[in-house]
């Protein structure tokens, strides 16, 4: 039998995370399926899980000083829930896994599986969301591309929990999420793809985020192109799709595998690219 | 571990491996044989219970997080009145043929039902997302669920 903790308390986890290390279980929806015969920990060297899902100081959902700040532990239902928390964060969690899954899978397990693939990342590297990483005696902020390393891989040190995710209360006035995958639910993205954008008054645009999951070990975001248009009158776009479609044809390098191919994820981020940018200027 | 939690309006106290997903416990420990094992990965709902009245997969979710929690199987569910008007609306409409996946979909059905007692035909698509059929081809469910909703009278 592997070793399990419940603490009643964020403050008790953290002491057990800090003595023995332990692998935290929110939800558990990828632990559980990643496992083998469907329960993690069992191998060889079976680490001890602790259970942090149910500890209310997780759970929690609010804005503070103009900023979001989701618990580690609030659900991907509750944020469907919570009709105030942006748009697009919603719409990309209305497109994970099935009602079942959502109702478990927790925000900050989409975040510390670093998967390629994690549906909710486009978003919150858009957004440039940090996570509170707390051990027993201190806390650090790190922004969200700086914490996930490349596929399953996080800068959360053994005796830190992910306790918070917070970004910017900040809505665009044009947003687009598409998710492509082989089906509408229950499936993993073949890539992903998130735009953001605001106009001033006299019709330039004022701020554009652009990201893509799903085509590199990590999300793509390229501020320095996305500064480049900033400033740039909606009349004008038309004259740069060609060069910008051009600079991001270099940045997306796509792997082929079970799931799509190289070719085919570049082609349709670049087209779900070129549409958005179209209609910005419509 | 101790566990305890509470099962179809009874207190259960086990001492289990906490991380034995609450599927293999409902149905090896308990005797509960009406969730169903059909994936084991979450990808088809055959094994859906309701824990704190929200539509789980039973085969992803170790015991030891059910702890103080309520969970509904289909056995529980069914001294229900609702599951009488769900099992009404299935039967007249054929939404039953081998049965593998009905106990899961009656669930997610009450799930949604108890949320919402008049959705559209997308949303119950949307919450039946997670739940395969792969004899009826899904319609005569959506068909069934339309009917019972639209029936009501049910405390869903």
């Amino acid at each position: 039998m592997v070793t399990a903790f419940r603490p009643v308390t964020l403050n008790e986890a953290l002491a057990i995370r800090r003595t023995h290390g332990t692998v935290p279980l929110a939800g558990g929806t990828d632990l559980m399926a990643a496992a083998p015969s469907c329960s993690p920990g069992r191998g060889e060297s079976s680490p001890s899980i602790m259970f942090i899902g149910h500890l209310t100081e997780l759970r929690q959902i609010r804005m503070e000083q103009g900023e979001w700040r989701l618990g580690a532990a609030v659900t991907l239902a509750d944020i469907l829930d919570h009709a105030r928390l942006p748009a697009p964060l919603r719409q990309a969690v209305a497109d994970m896994a099935s009602p079942a899954i959502r109702n478990v899978a927790t925000a900050g397990g989409n975040i510390c599986n670093a998967s390629p693939c994690g549906d909710t990342l486009p978003f919150l590297y858009a957004q440039a969301a940090r996570v509170l990483l707390c051990d027993s005696g201190n806390r650090r902020e790190l922004p969200i591309e700086r914490f996930i390393i490349g596929p399953g891989k996080t800068a959360l040190r053994p005796d830190e929990l992910l306790t918070e995710i917070v970004f910017p209360a900040r809505e665009f006035v044009v947003h687009r999420h598409h998710k492509v995958g082989a089906r509408r639910a229950n499936t993993l993205a073949k890539l992903s793809f998130l735009g953001l954008a605001d106009m001033d008054a006299a019709g330039r645009l004022s701020d554009i985020r652009l990201t893509f999951g799903s085509v590199a070990p990590t999300v793509i975001r390229a501020p320095q192109l996305e500064q480049r248009l900033c400033g740039l009158p909606l009349t004008e776009m038309k004259h740069h799709i060609d060069e910008i479609s051009a600079a991001y044809d270099g940045l997306i390098q796509p792997i082929d595998d079970q799931r799509s191919t190289r070719e085919y994820r570049k082609q349709v981020c670049l087209n779900l690219l070129r549409w958005f940018l179209e209609e910005l200027i419509a | 571990m101790q566990i305890t939690f509470e099962l179809n309006n009874e207190t259960v106290c086990l001492d289990v491996d906490p991380l034995r997903p609450l599927l293999d416990v409902l149905r090896e420990e308990l005797g509960l044989t009406g969730t169903k094992r059909g994936c084991g990965e979450g990808e088809c709902g055959a094994c859906a219970v309701l824990v704190n009245d929200r539509l789980v997969n039973s085969c992803l979710l170790p015991v030891g997080a059910v702890v103080h929690g309520r969970v509904m199987t289909i056995e529980g569910f069914r001294q229900t009145g609702a599951y009488q008007r769900l099992a009404e609306a299935f039967t007249e409409a054929g939404a039953v043929q081998c049965g593998f996946c009905t106990p899961g979909m009656i669930l997610a059905a009450a799930a949604l039902l108890r949320r919402n007692s008049q959705p559209d035909e997308t949303e119950i698509r949307a919450a039946l997302a997670g739940n395969l059929c792969r004899c009826t081809g899904l319609n005569m469910i959506v068909e069934a669920v339309q009917l019972a909703a639209r029936r009501g009278g049910a405390p869903w």
